[in-house]
């Protein structure tokens, strides 16, 4: 089991360091580079086996499995994070070469510091010990930073990964202290035993709950921490914006579940309302602001924050299970549309604007009707997999009596659905000035091919995910 | 077990498949996939009559016929679980019915984006099909949005000049609206599953649960609010001259034939069922039969003030569908029963307005009234079947619209002698406005020379508004049948509603 749990990262670290390797041996010949993208799928290839083993191994498990010497913990937490990681990472793949091809900044790095971010990020969803979770965070975080300003040409490109850097460290800085407090006060820095401090009745447990909430909650980009994301997201490369938005979303959130449980269990009720205002915050600002967004990636930054709402509002209602469903399905369609994103940018257009999708549907029908599906997808309307998404996270409210919470968050469904279909007007119901092809590549119809198709099957027959949801609710225990 | 339910609900997304794989430019191919689709569609569900009535004869408990149950998402107990009493049925038959002339209606549209548009209507058809089948409250939710999403695209690419607004407002409303039905749904589940252990959505296992009296209220609300926009009824009611005046021919006859129906539909036979005790509690009586006579009276005088053709029968709508409420709220036989006649005959009467305005902003390319007058003597068959559907929704005995005004009426006056009476006033101010609209347009000295030369009815809209204008007179002269058909279905809901 032990070997087990360390293969996939031992994998993610061999397939960047050999790419970075790789991409040396091809700087004479740059057409080569086109095969750093197979060799890379291929690592995922492997390291996706891997971590469906694990998978298996686990199901028949009957205890915990804490391994590598209590660092590393494989429940169904961290095998569901990890897969939707792996998923965008390969997403990520598919969309990337043309897009770098264009904006002439074809260099392996780019791939080798995804891994390596990727790698980081199995130690977020899997840390059972708090050393190895901050290293995790800051091993994504900094490559992060450096691929969100990886289009060096592009100084919004480089104010982005600046800002995100400055708010990224304070977050960094807020979450290293409250460990620290964890570790004063309980002397362990393994998951299990620091984490009974936030329940303590104590100025500790309050101080430490405070500061590991802001730095978390800034990682996942929850209002009133929020600031970084409209901006990093704007200047970031697309394909890096949709990896971004998501796996590092998702691994985050992760963190917060890991430390914090669900429901947010802590002595102190102020905890749990600081997640509720958080929240309601994040609905109201995201939803408010995306409304007025001309750029597309700012639009879809802050309805990032508006789903960081949604899913801080299924942690209010204890509802492990939704959160994972919410998360899920919010991966998926958020990859599928930053795969349409990605086609935008042509040569010579930027393709960042709303109105760069004006006409769409008249010269791309099947593009225009998988996008529109996506949106409907984050809108959150039936039948599609973001509704189910919403439904699960609405009635844990309405279960745990939040009756109050559960109708402000469905209010902001149809807010949400006004600036979702801002973008299907400039498809449809605007006619386009000039037809202009866009750059979708092979990686990037299969991309959004399959996203789009998975989003209308979860959304129609949405059983299997569920089962499997609950499944993992029940070992995450 | 015969599938033939599942078939009819169905077809239409067949069609649409079909439609999708068909070449893109090939106008007249599609046009023909469409019209095909749904003429079969139809006469599918004209084959749902003759089992439906002879199962009805030796009917045990429930109403329902052509049950269908499936397994569907049983982690949170939600089933493919269809079924039809009488009211569905008529509902059901005026689904096909209207859409396939909708799609008839199209025949000589712009040819551009045709497929997308066929598409929608067909899209729209099994959703709206599947929102007066359902048995299952989740399946039920899941094809009333689907309706929303056709209609935004038919309103907004195939509208008339403000139809972004339009078809924005119309998505806004009523997903505002169907939001809050969903909390209110995932209400009863809840508290139904806390209850009794077992967490269902089916709608007659909900039925019988007996929550508590502040609980069904908050419930009643949250579906009033779905229902109520849809309806629509006052003062929830904006979006939709909007999208009336916005949707092109087609959109218009299905929004109002069908889309207002799920409202009303909607609080028959969910609200009254599942919050029995909210429902008939004096307060909320109360409210939503004073909102009824509101939307009556308002809609009628505002009707009276427009000047463009197509919003005057739109807000019409608002004044017909307060009786459809009105006579929900009696709680009564005779209310229940004329409220669902007074669905069907509002989508005949209406759809067939709808339907001429178009015909005649074909020819001329403007709705103003002032721009009519005279009409009757260039176009004298026109002006003959716009008199039958002015006197149909007037209310005009023989005709289908005084059987279920009547029947409402007298349901109300049982009820309440005060609201029979506000609403009469309503049918006195529907016929002024129809008359003096038909008397503006149809009547008098040819007043535009422009007007000359106009054609009357072609052979294909003579054969679209022939089955409207059949059925109108069907209805009026004998509707027997139809009260037949809905008593047990009406005797059920009554049972559900006054329970002790």
């Amino acid at each position: 089991m032990n070997y087990l749990a360390a293969l996939p990262p031992l994998l993610m670290v061999l397939f960047a360091c050999a790419t970075l390797l790789l991409d040396v041996a091809a700087r004479r010949d740059p057409e080569k580079r086109y095969w750093l993208v197979w060799f890379n799928v291929a690592g995922q290839g492997l390291i996706g086996y891997s971590l469906f083993r694990q998978w298996q191994v686990v199901q028949t498990s009957p205890e915990p499995l804490i391994t590598l010497r209590g660092s590393v913990n494989l429940d169904g937490l961290a095998l569901s994070t990890n897969a939707i990681v792996w998923l965008a990472m390969v997403t990520l793949l598919f969309i990337s070469y043309r897009y770098l091809e264009i904006v002439h900044e074809n260099a392996g790095e780019y791939y080798a510091l995804a891994v390596f971010a990727q790698c980081g990020m199995y130690f977020m969803a899997a840390g059972a010990d708090l050393i190895v979770l901050f290293l995790g965070l800051e091993l994504s975080a900094i490559s992060f930073y450096i691929l969100v300003g990886f289009t060096r040409a592009d100084r919004k490109s480089n104010e982005a990964a600046l800002k995100y850097l400055l708010l990224g460290s304070v977050s960094s800085g807020f979450v290293l202290y409250g460990f620290s407090l964890l570790y004063g006060a309980s002397g362990a820095t393994a998951v299990r035993e620091a984490s009974a401090v936030f329940r303590q009745n104590d100025a500790f447990g309050l101080l430490a709950t405070v500061t590991v909430l802001s730095g978390l909650l800034l990682k996942v980009s929850a209002a009133p921490f929020h600031n970084w994301a409209p901006d990093a997201y704007d200047g970031a490369p697309t394909p890096i914006t949709g990896y971004l938005s998501v796996a590092s979303k998702v691994a985050s959130f992760a963190v917060l579940l890991r430390l914090l449980e669900v429901p947010v269990q802590t002595a102190h009720s102020f905890a749990q309302e600081f997640v509720i205002v958080a929240a309601v915050l994040s609905l109201t600002v995201g939803s408010i602001a995306a409304i007025t967004q001309a750029r597309v990636k700012r639009l879809f930054g802050y309805s990032g924050v508006a789903h960081a709402g949604y899913l801080l509002l299924g942690m209010v209602a204890g509802s492990q299970e939704g959160v994972f469903v919410y998360l899920l399905v919010y991966a998926i369609m958020n990859l599928g549309a930053f795969a349409v994103l990605t086609a935008l940018r042509r040569h010579g257009i930027a393709g960042e604007e709303l109105s760069d999708l004006r006409g769409l549907s008249r010269t791309h029908p099947i593009h225009a009707a998988l996008f529109a599906v996506l949106l409907l997808s984050l809108a959150g309307i039936p039948p599609t997999a973001g509704f189910i998404g919403k439904y699960y996270i609405f009635a844990a409210l309405i279960r745990t009596d939040h009756v109050v919470l559960a109708a402000v968050a469905a209010a902001y469904v149809v807010v949400s659905l006004y600036f979702y279909f801002r973008l299907v007007r400039e498809m449809y119901l605007e006619s386009g000035e000039e037809t202009q092809s866009i750059a979708a590549s092979l990686g990037v119809r299969l991309a959004l091919v399959s996203m789009s198709a998975v989003t209308l099957l979860i959304g129609l027959f949405p059983e299997p995910i569920l089962k499997h949801a609950a499944l993992l609710a029940e070992f995450a225990r | 077990m015969s599938h033939l339910l599942s078939l009819v609900v169905f077809l239409p997304l067949a069609g649409l498949l079909v439609l999708l794989f068909a070449p893109g430019g090939r106008f007249r191919l599609l046009r023909l996939i469409a019209n095909a689709a749904a003429a079969i569609t139809f006469v599918a569900s004209l084959f749902l009559m003759p089992p439906f009535v002879n199962g009805a004869a030796r009917l045990d408990a429930s109403p329902f016929q052509f049950v269908e149950r499936a397994a569907w998402i049983p982690s949170i107990g939600a089933q493919y679980l269809i079924g039809i009493d009488g009211i569905s049925l008529l509902l059901v038959l005026l689904t096909t019915l209207i859409s396939l002339i909708a799609i008839m209606a199209s025949w000589n549209m712009n040819p551009d984006r045709t497929k997308l548009y066929y598409a929608m209507i067909l899209l729209l058809e099994t959703g709206v099909l599947g929102v007066f089948v359902s048995l299952d409250l989740f399946l039920f939710y899941l094809f009333w949005d689907v309706v929303l999403i056709p209609m935004y695209f038919i309103i907004g690419i195939y509208g008339g000049p403000r139809r972004s607004y339009a078809a924005m407002k119309f998505f806004l409303y009523t997903l505002f609206g169907s939001v809050f039905l969903l909390l209110g749904f995932l209400g009863i589940y809840i508290e139904n599953g806390r209850a009794t252990g077992v967490y269902t959505f089916e709608l007659a296992k909900l039925a019988q649960a007996d929550l508590p009296f502040d609980v069904q209220q908050w419930i009643f609300w949250a579906l009033f609010l779905g229902f109520a926009v849809k309806v629509p009824m006052f003062p929830l009611h904006t979006w939709l001259p909007d999208a009336h005046v916005e949707a092109p021919t087609a959109g218009s006859v299905l929004l109002a034939s069908l889309l207002l129906k799920m409202g009303v539909y909607g609080f028959l036979r969910f609200s009254l069922p599942l919050v029995p005790r909210a429902a008939t509690s004096p307060g909320i009586v109360n409210v939503m039969v004073v909102l009824s006579l509101v939307a009556i009276i308002y809609g009628a005088l505002v009707c009276l003030v427009q000047r463009d053709w197509k919003s005057l029968v739109a807000y019409s709508s608002v004044s017909h569908m307060g009786f459809c409420t009105l006579g929900i709220f009696a709680l009564n036989f005779n209310g229940l029963t004329g409220s669902v006649l007074e669905q069907i005959n509002h989508g005949i009467s209406t759809g067939l307005l709808f339907l001429l305005v178009g015909f005649i902003y074909d020819r001329r390319h403007t709705r103003e009234i002032a721009d009519f007058g005279g009409i009757a003597r260039v176009m004298p068959l026109f002006a003959t079947v716009f008199g039958i559907a002015v006197f149909s929704s007037a209310g005009l005995p023989l005709l289908n619209g005084f059987i279920g005004e009547f029947t409402i009426l007298s349901g109300a006056f049982l009820a309440n002698r005060t609201w029979a009476a506000v609403a009469v006033l309503g049918i006195v101010l529907s016929a002024a406005y129809l008359l003096w609209l038909f008397q503006r347009t149809m009547l008098g000295p040819l007043r535009y020379d422009v007007n000359r030369t106009l054609t009357d009815l072609t052979t294909r809209e003579r054969v679209i508004v022939l089955p409207l204008v059949a059925l109108a007179f069907a209805i009026g002269l004998y509707p027997a049948p139809l009260f037949q058909l809905l008593r047990p279905a009406v005797n059920a809901l009554l049972v559900q509603v006054h329970r002790p």
